[in-house]
């Protein structure tokens, strides 16, 4: 009983405290990365050619690239950026508790992504594929009802799959790196996620095939946090973003690393 | 402001059950095999024979001393390379088995250190061989005393298992963390999973109580 009670008391303490916080007035965020000097940025470590350490240990790819005209534009300086690590499943919460102030991060928008974060106006197309090893017998969705299908938690790939493929059997893992070695190691019979990523797996590994089919349009946007001191930022962003594209800074991105 | 939220918890209700399933699953085939290693390898350390001693304190201080999820690694990824490949369910059962049990060797072998020495002569001057001595005289004295730490490592198996949802298992801990990566509903299904696993945890130590005080020794409680 004294456990339970300890229990519910510390439970609510701990939901209160957060209502606290958030009821505290909050800078604005542009003003707040002006005066750090500095822009924290969610990317993938792992997801070649959008964001991956290369040789020399540094971050490289699109959305690096992105984020350093983003810092380039707000603050003057394309190295006046820090770089962390999210994956699919906590790129959200690293959101949330501020741990970064934008997320580029191959991230979809999507309707429910839209309730909890906003997005910037998209800055690349993608579609969902499947890749198999070479040697495989899969010939598009239909065929991977009863195989083990590889995903990464927190994507959109696999709502998609049990839409399509309703008794396919669906391991879903935390990061692109294990979901890739766990195909590799054979512990399943495809993997699905966003072609731009498969791409960057195939670089490394020409043992497997990506099927011609794209079974959705993936628009990526900047992730920012919800509320009203970060609407300036995304404006800002939004603004960057529409130069970008006029002055083809993309297409230059772009070519550089997804063919 | 963050609107707590617990029905998107109650649609996940068939998820969170076939994934009950599993961690229980797991759980349970774990715990018997791990019970049944700890006490093979006390079996073995109480015997007179220094290989067998050699052979499995090696064993209890990698199987300890290695973490976890590093082990449960190992054998979904590197046994395969050397033909030994196992659904990952199984994987997860093997780990935990081998995890758990140089652990509750451990807490066999501190009960059997408090038996004293005069017991076994007795029993040996009688004319019982180890194993009768072991598992007639010596063991069920040291099980008893040690009920209470036994349920403790039962329990911390049942939180452990949680681990299994790194190699794909589906058991409660994956779909509580799918729920909150894909729902963003991060309080609501991590509290229900707090509450899921103190439920679990809370059922053992009930049993382990439960078993204290019915296979107490008299004039050998542990006082408070």
């Amino acid at each position: 009983m004294k456990k339970f009670l300890f229990l519910s008391l510390s439970l609510i303490i701990f939901l209160t405290g957060c209502s606290f916080q958030s009821n505290q007035p909050q800078l604005d965020k542009l003003e707040q990365i002006k005066q750090r000097g500095k822009l924290i940025v969610g990317v993938k470590f792992d997801s070649k050619p959008f964001g991956f350490v290369d040789e020399n240990n540094q971050v490289q790819g699109f959305d690096i690239d992105v984020a350093k005209e983003i810092a380039r534009n707000l603050l003057g300086d394309s190295n006046a950026i820090e770089f962390k690590q999210v994956t699919s499943s906590n790129r959200i919460f690293m959101l949330t508790s501020d741990a970064v102030d934008i997320v580029i991060a191959t991230m979809t928008i999507n309707p429910k992504r839209l309730e909890v974060v906003d997005f910037s106006q998209p800055y690349y197309v993608a579609g969902q594929a499947i890749m198999i090893p070479e040697n495989s017998d899969i010939r598009g969705i239909k065929d991977l009802n009863n195989k083990k299908v590889i995903i990464v938690l927190g994507s959109t790939s696999e709502k998609n799959i049990r839409m399509m493929a309703p008794d396919a059997v669906i391991q879903g893992f935390r990061t692109y790196n294990d979901a890739f070695s766990a195909l590799k190691a054979g512990r399943g019979n495809a993997l699905t996620t966003d072609d731009s990523i498969l791409y960057g797996f195939l670089d490394t590994d020409k043992t497997f095939k990506i099927l011609p089919q794209r079974y959705t349009k993936e628009p990526y946007g900047i992730a920012i946090k919800k509320g009203t001191e970060t609407e300036t930022l995304r404006m800002t962003i939004d603004e960057i973003l529409y130069n970008m594209e006029k002055k083809g800074t993309f297409k230059q991105i772009k070519n550089k690393w997804v063919k | 402001m963050y609107n707590v939220d617990f029905s998107v918890v109650l649609q996940a209700k068939e998820l969170l059950l076939q994934g009950l399933m599993i961690t229980l699953k797991v759980s349970l085939m774990s715990s018997i095999l791990a019970f049944v290693l700890g006490v093979f390898v006390t079996y073995l350390r109480d015997l007179p024979n220094n290989f067998y001693k050699i052979i499995t304190n090696i064993y209890v201080e990698v199987a300890r001393n290695v973490p976890l999820l590093i082990q449960l690694y190992l054998i979904y990824k590197v046994y395969p390379h050397f033909g030994l490949t196992f659904s990952p369910i199984n994987c997860g059962i093997i780990a935990l088995s081998l995890y758990t049990g140089a652990y509750i060797s451990e807490v066999l072998r501190s009960g059997m250190n408090s038996i004293v020495m005069q017991q076994k002569q007795a029993a040996y001057a009688l004319g019982l061989n180890y194993f009768q001595t072991f598992f007639m005289i010596t063991f069920p004295q040291a099980i008893r005393i040690v009920i209470p730490a036994l349920g403790s490592q039962f329990i911390n198996l049942i939180k452990n298992s949680s681990l299994v949802s790194f190699i794909a298992v589906v058991d409660v801990f994956y779909v509580i963390y799918k729920g909150a990566a894909d729902d963003f509903r991060i309080y609501e299904f991590f509290l229900v999973g707090a509450l899921i696993y103190m439920i679990l945890s809370g059922f053992v130590a009930l049993i382990t109580n439960i078993l204290e005080k019915k296979l107490k020794v008299y004039g050998r409680e542990v006082r408070v």
